[in-house]
């Protein structure tokens, strides 16, 4: 990657400069992985697009982010490895699997401090993490709640867990932690459905009143199992409000196949795409490209992935794109909302009536 | 009389009984059984046949339409004389229990239908989603029996509901003579863990897969192209190409310098008539269609997929190996490969996973001959490219009426 990219704030480029920087960066990774990744390669030419150029950031191809599930794509050599990120499925399932070399670990962690520091400033802050411990004590298996909280861990000093390791909340530990830093800055981090089904449950349910009106909280991860459960992001952030006080909440959207260049959301509840990464959106009929406003499936582009050939994925949400550079909140690029998962289909047909046995 | 056989007490209100005229399972038990093709069970469905013509909504339902048109006495008539065995020596077993594959509405109905032409007496596992079409059929099948005809008929079916396999198919499995299992290979084996007794046995049909063939030079002097179309579409596309008999491997056979003309010349046609029946796939099939191509180009299958529009992805294989419709995708996913010589095809369909051939611009004695010469053990079905899910009596193999009942040997 071209080191000029760090001398940018996040979201200070306009459509016409980030668009040619992007297809620059992009088109080098694509020749890269061609010649690195003999898989990548062959879905390239089975396509006719092994030897191509490409003009726009539309023209790129995709692969479907469930292919790191199902097959092993790597770029660089086992040597080479030093981290392998895997994404955080349930039991039985398959889960993807990340291969890092130290440039693309090193330049992960670059980009996110350029993104999150936009947020919080360049200082760390002292940390309460909205998990427990355990999530990341065992490391037999990185998985991406833990990976999430370590990467997020480097903006924070004096670190806690609001959580012991049957997921209570730790009441002790927090006030304690509230008193020692009153008056400071402190930064929050966890999992969006753990922030709703374990700390804010808890604190509606308990007379505990945290003050946490100087607090800034990180969230992210979606609603995973809970769908079923989930609320909208307005009554998350009002229920919140009430129950500590927290006023400044961001979600991000990210995805361990694209750790680092994560989207941001703003105070006006939008996410919005850093320089170094991109989405588009799709329609389901031919994968041409959505107007703004119109719902399809979304693409994410980054241009992180160096070790793995992930820098353009076609991921299983819907969302659609709000604008480019016209967002209230002053940064620059696009912006967008996810509106979910793509719903599985029910198919017809005379193969399956199984049904479990009791 | 105690009862001898009886459900216990606490599955019952696991089970929906949706008809019958029974009060007792002795009762179901002894009922008396038909010859095959008995008079009363073919006027009863020509009747059955015309009453569900009859209902309002049957417009709305063009699968129990078709139903009702296979229900005809002249089209049950016509069976009755391709049956291979001597219909006056044949007579039903006793009870046959159906399990019925759970996402297509109307198949209980035609394993039914089989079950009653072999004059057996017919419980039928119905599918646990309650389909409009299953409303429709049990609506007129109530109304039916308050005439109060035909009551031989009547009580030799019954229909239940329930929703997971155990106990319940432990039970009725207990006192069927055959079982008729249609679904997947696992459903199957999972059936089997209930046993049955020892002269009973089981006629399943499991998960197969077909082939497409078609002539080069037949497709490109095809005078009505929009027909053809139409008729693959049918065999296809309105299962989501997800029924046993809808080919996911399209053999090119014939004439190589014409090949790429007749791809084009097929192809664009079934755009079209995609377009005009609004064929669209959902986002996660899509996705899942768009996985399967970039395994298929990873596994070093492919030389080259296309997918203009997300309802037809188009595969060119680098080689053909029977394998290929084990692991397949469906909603529109085609693998195509090219044959000079059809003797090659031995090689793919000497398996019993293949079902059905359909064929265009050649003629079916000659892939018939393919399986005879070379006593391939896969292929059961040679038929024209549009006929690929018509029923028949004569089934996977099996004459169905045939196997459900017995022959009577007198010497």
């Amino acid at each position: 990657m071209h080191e000029d990219w760090l001398k940018y704030q996040p979201y200070e480029l306009g459509f016409s400069k980030k668009q040619k920087f992007l297809i620059e960066e992009l088109n080098s990774l694509n020749k890269r992985h061609l010649s690195k990744c003999e898989s990548f390669f062959r879905i390239l030419r089975s396509q006719n697009l092994d030897s191509v150029n490409f003009k726009t950031l539309e023209e790129f191809p995709f692969l479907p982010v469930r292919l790191f599930k199902n097959r092993e794509l790597k770029s660089v050599t086992e040597e080479e490895i030093v981290k392998t990120m895997t994404s955080s499925g349930t039991s039985g399932q398959k889960v993807s699997k990340i291969y890092l070399d130290k440039t693309t670990a090193l330049l992960q962690t670059k980009v996110l401090t350029k993104i999150i520091s936009s947020y919080i400033g360049s200082k760390r802050l002292p940390m309460l993490i909205l998990d427990s411990e355990a999530v990341v004590k065992n490391r037999n298996l990185f998985s991406a709640r833990g990976a999430g909280i370590l990467g997020f861990s480097m903006f924070g000093t004096k670190r806690v867990f609001a959580f012991d390791e049957e997921m209570n909340l730790n009441e002790k530990v927090i006030y304690d932690f509230l008193l020692a830093h009153k008056g400071q800055k402190i930064l929050l981090f966890g999992f969006t459905f753990i922030v709703y089904a374990y700390f804010l449950k808890s604190l509606e349910k308990s007379n505990i009143r945290f003050d946490l009106s100087d607090s800034i909280l990180i969230h992210g991860g979606g609603w995973k199992k809970l769908t079923s459960e989930a609320i909208s992001s307005e009554e998350f952030k009002q229920r919140l409000y009430i129950a500590s006080g927290l006023k400044r909440i961001y979600d991000y959207y990210g995805m361990v196949e694209q750790t680092g260049s994560i989207f941001m959301e703003c105070e006006f509840g939008f996410l919005h795409a850093p320089i170094y990464a991109d989405i588009i959106v799709r329609k389901a009929v031919d994968f041409s490209v959505a107007e703004f406003g119109e719902v399809g499936i979304v693409q994410v582009l980054s241009i992180l992935p160096l070790s793995y050939p992930g820098f353009s994925l076609l991921t299983e949400d819907e969302g659609f794109i709000v604008g480019e550079d016209t967002c209230a909140c002053g940064r620059l690029g696009k912006y967008f909302k996810i509106t979910g998962r793509i719903k599985s289909a029910e198919i017809r047909g005379c193969s399956d009536t199984f049904e479990g046995r009791v | 009389m105690d009862a001898v056989i009886h459900l216990k007490e606490e599955y019952k209100n696991q089970l929906e009984l949706l008809f019958t005229t029974h009060s007792s399972w002795d009762s179901v038990y002894n009922e008396p059984v038909f010859s095959v093709y008995n008079h009363d069970v073919i006027f009863f469905l020509n009747e059955l046949s015309k009453k569900i013509n009859k209902h309002t909504d049957i417009r709305r339902f063009p699968d129990v339409a078709t139903f009702a048109f296979f229900c005809r006495k002249s089209n049950l008539l016509k069976f009755q004389g391709s049956s291979l065995g001597n219909n006056q020596l044949q007579i039903g077993r006793g009870v046959t229990f159906h399990i019925a594959p759970s996402n297509v509405p109307m198949n209980f109905a035609y394993s039914l239908v089989m079950g009653l032409l072999a004059g057996n007496v017919n419980i039928v596992k119905l599918p646990s989603k309650n389909f409009d079409q299953i409303k429709l059929f049990l609506d007129v099948l109530d109304a039916f029996r308050r005439e109060m005809k035909f009551e031989s008929v009547f009580s030799k079916i019954i229909l239940v509901r329930y929703n997971r396999i155990g106990f319940i198919t432990d039970f009725f499995s207990s006192f069927c003579s055959n079982r008729v299992i249609w679904g997947g290979d696992d459903t199957i084996s999972n059936i089997r863990k209930s046993p049955i007794m020892p002269r009973a046995y089981d006629v399943t049909f499991c998960d197969r897969y077909s082939i497409c063939v078609l002539e080069i030079n037949a497709i490109l002097n095809c005078s009505n192209l929009e027909q053809l179309a139409l008729d693959f579409y049918n065999d296809t596309y309105l299962f989501d190409q997800n029924a046993c008999t809808s080919p996911h491997v399209i053999i090119w056979y014939g004439d190589a310098d014409k090949l790429i003309e007749a791809k084009t010349f097929f192809w664009n046609a079934i755009r079209k008539i995609l377009e005009s029946k609004s064929y669209i796939v959902e986002s996660s099939t899509v996705i899942d269609k768009l996985v399967f191509a970039h395994e298929q180009a990873i596994d070093g299958k492919l030389n080259l997929f296309e997918n203009k529009k997300n309802n037809l992805f188009i595969a060119d294989l680098i080689q053909l190996e029977s394998s290929i419709s084990i692991s397949h995708s469906n909603c529109g996913y085609f693998n195509e490969f090219y044959y000079d010589n059809l003797l090659l095809l031995s090689a793919i369909i000497d398996s019993p996973k293949y079902q059905t051939i359909t064929y265009y611009g050649l003629n079916p004695i000659y892939l018939k001959n393919i399986i005879f010469d070379s006593g391939l053990k896969g292929v059961d079905r040679i038929v024209p490219v549009g006929k690929a899910s018509d029923f028949s009596t004569i089934w996977d193999g099996y004459d169905i009426v045939s196997s459900l009942s017995r022959i009577i040997n007198i010497i």
